[in-house]
């Protein structure tokens, strides 16, 4: 069994409707996040069990219809929802929208795109009371090796890469569409956090029990400097099913065609 | 002596107060963070600097390459050490975090605040620097990571837009993200005091369920950093941390060069990812109008043992988990890429700083100094002896040559001579050649302890026989 199976596998679901990854697809994730351990010492006493992993948030992602040849867009909403402690209802929310023009090939580079960041207060909590910070948008920009992100300021924050650029959210895109191979890419967490030099590495088959049906699964681990290992697990549709990392991992429980 | 009972009366008032604040000016009619009008009358407009505090978690000062650690790249926090002072001889005041951040907020040591250990409540007549700072015209924000029990978090800071979660994997962007939302819409009519903890590289507390199973990777294979020169280390320890060694010992002990290898990729990882987003905190302050108006204070609650002395995770007086990175930088106030190995600087001493730059008093019997003489080359009377407490009863001391550790309840102490075996690769204090230095060590922890405002502790904790 693949080491990233250790907590995730019971919050895969499987399908059986046809899919075809390289049409306009709509996709949602629920985002499970290792929490801590099962028990913990609060005021001198042992208290527990807690689940260790809680769903915290969800990721949805529409393509438009293109093939390889084309640019294509996609719309993200990205929703982290979660609180400081394992027991607590949510307590806050942050929101990353995004719309992005990317190549439909070539890993899914980014060539513009607009994003939306917020922070919200969800529940007033025992410990804390959170305050809302205002939302605050950025235009980026990626060509002739070098990745412009254009904020509030007037001097704009920019990277210089190297090697093919992808997104989390393009790069799931391109995997399923079959656009990807082995190799190294320059990568744009969240649209801001610029982690380059990533290896793209193909992973060992793997069969595992999804709702009681063995399940063939095979992947891409994307590893490398400045990033936990990556696993991105597809069925035989092409579906990813799953991105696990070490302490958060998102489960596919929607996919169409559009 | 403070005694236990107030701390458990605190806790419960603290919880009625915030269950019935339905509005923010309830908020600020009870809220130590409540801006204070009259201090905001200064002549003028207020130009003081605002100040970052930046801090990580579990960072030891070997991890990264701008101190010469050849298994990772940090190239964002090398950069912020070429514009900063690093301080090389720097220690947490207690190498876990509860403790480690309560005394940066107090700037008095765990013995003395009550956090003693993780989850302790923290002393309720301490105030804290995010109280300090907001009384004193500042405009103070919390964001990431606070841990100090018994403290909410909005009676320190005015405005918190986000508390830490488990997993820095999960949120550090965010946190960094949540910074420039700050920076964007902030108060300009007065100075900040922006508090930022980020989360990783704590994360590798988790790392050993995948460590413990082969690399999953041949083709990165040759990135596994082998064993740490200490790997194998004088066991004569005190009989406390040789209990908890003995323990992770075991745990560990069917780990191969491959196993420890892995958790160290993993941790350097870690490392890795959350420079890039200091780099991203620095690229939003560098583009803002508050740049060169900020000063920066970097560093760690504690460090990591990752496989250095066999060890994991911290809580110990080793090098690896007590030394912390400090660099402090003031654009066109203070000097670059200045690597003082001299002076012996605390955590402790971050409060001091932070007022001294606020140009306010600090609160009374704080037991850090300034560091702003150290920074602006200007006459001072350093500290010849740096202190720092461990498990309630753990007791440090080092000067510029020698360390030595006691805790109480156990016989055997630890002397290492830092300048000749860096790695404390041997126990020095049963040597008779080195009794003196031990004697006068103790002597001078014994003299340091007695100038204490300690609280009561239950005996199971400070196991003082």
């Amino acid at each position: 069994m693949h080491l990233s199976f250790d907590l995730y596998p019971q919050y895969l679901k499987r399908f059986s409707d046809a899919f075809n990854p390289k049409k306009a697809t709509r996709l949602r994730y629920q985002i499970h996040a290792m929490r801590n351990y099962a028990y913990r010492t609060e005021n001198g006493k042992r208290t527990g069990p807690f689940p260790q992993v809680r769903p915290e948030g969800s990721l949805e992602l529409e393509t438009n219809n293109a093939d390889l040849k084309q640019s294509k867009t996609i719309q993200v909403r990205h929703i982290r929802s979660w609180s400081t402690w394992t027991n607590q209802k949510h307590s806050s929310a942050q929101t990353l929208e995004a719309r992005i023009r990317y190549e439909a090939k070539n890993y899914g580079h980014p060539s513009e795109w607009d994003m939306r960041y917020r922070s919200d207060p969800v529940l007033p909590v025992k410990s804390y009371r959170y305050t809302a910070t205002a939302p605050f948008q950025h235009k980026g920009f990626a060509s002739e090796k070098k990745i412009s992100i254009q904020g509030d300021s007037k001097t704009p924050i920019e990277y210089k890469f190297q090697s093919p650029l992808s997104t989390f959210y393009t790069l799931i895109d391109c995997m399923q569409s079959g656009a990807v191979k082995p190799g190294t890419i320059d990568y744009l967490d969240d649209l801001t956090m610029f982690r380059p030099g990533l290896n793209l590495l193909e992973l060992p088959d793997q069969t595992i029990e999804i709702e009681g049906t063995p399940t063939d699964l095979h992947g891409f681990a994307l590893a490398g400097p400045a990033i936990l290992p990556l696993y991105f697990w597809m069925d035989s549709q092409s579906r990813i099913l799953a991105i696990i990392g070490r302490n958060v991992a998102y489960t596919l429980t929607h996919a169409e065609n559009s | 002596m403070h005694s236990e009972s107030q701390f458990k009366n605190c806790g419960r008032r603290d919880f009625l107060k915030t269950s019935s604040a339905l509005s923010l000016a309830a908020f600020f009619s009870y809220s130590e963070a409540a801006p204070q009008n009259f201090l905001n009358e200064r002549n003028g407009p207020d130009n003081r600097p605002n100040l970052l505090f930046l801090n990580l978690d579990q960072l030891s000062h070997l991890a990264l390459s701008c101190h010469g650690n050849p298994h990772l790249k940090t190239p964002n926090i090398d950069r912020l050490a070429q514009r900063s002072v690093d301080f090389s001889k720097s220690y947490t005041p207690d190498p876990i975090c509860c403790p480690a951040r309560a005394s940066w907020a107090t700037g008095r040591f765990p013995s003395e605040n009550n956090v003693v250990a993780n989850n302790r409540q923290l002393r309720p007549d301490l105030p804290d620097y995010g109280q300090w700072l907001g009384k004193n015209g500042y405009q103070t924000v919390h964001i990431g990571k606070w841990h100090v029990p018994g403290r909410p978090l909005h009676n320190s800071f005015q405005l918190v837009p986000h508390n830490s979660h488990p997993q820095g994997e999960y949120s550090d962007n965010l946190v960094a993200l949540t910074f420039e939302a700050f920076l964007q819409n902030r108060d300009t009519t007065r100075p900040f005091f922006a508090q930022v903890g980020l989360m990783n590289p704590h994360d590798c507390g988790n790392a050993p369920r995948h460590a413990m199973q082969d690399f999953p990777f041949p083709e990165l294979k040759h990135e596994l950093p082998p064993y740490p020169p200490n790997f194998d280390f004088d066991r004569r320890e005190p009989e406390q941390l040789k209990r908890m060694h003995d323990g992770l010992m075991k745990f560990t002990e069917a780990w191969t060069e491959e196993n420890w290898g892995h958790q160290a990729w993993l941790y350097y990882r870690m490392v890795e990812m959350v420079d890039v987003n200091v780099g991203y905190i620095l690229d939003t302050l560098e583009r803002s109008p508050d740049h060169e108006n900020t000063l920066i204070i970097f560093t760690s609650d504690h460090g990591e043992g990752n496989g250095f002395h066999r060890m994991l995770f911290k809580d110990n007086f080793y090098e690896e988990s007590v030394r912390v990175p400090t660099m402090v930088c003031f654009p066109g106030k203070t000097p670059e890429a200045i690597l003082d190995e001299e002076h012996l600087v605390s955590g402790l001493d971050f409060f001091p700083t932070l007022c001294d730059y606020a140009e306010i008093d600090p609160p009374a019997d704080l037991r850090g100094k300034s560091l702003r003489p150290l920074l602006e080359g200007k006459k001072h009377d350093w500290r010849r002896y740096l202190h720092a407490q461990s498990k309630a009863s753990g007791r440090m001391v080092v000067d510029e040559r020698f360390k030595f550790v006691r805790y109480y309840g156990s016989k055997t102490t630890q002397l290492f001579d830092l300048n000749a075996d860096p790695h404390e690769t041997k126990n020095l204090a049963m040597e008779p050649a080195f009794a003196e230095h031990c004697e006068r060590m103790a002597e001078e922890i014994d003299r340091h302890e007695a100038s204490l405002d300690n609280v009561e502790l239950p005996a199971s904790l400070s196991k003082r026989s």
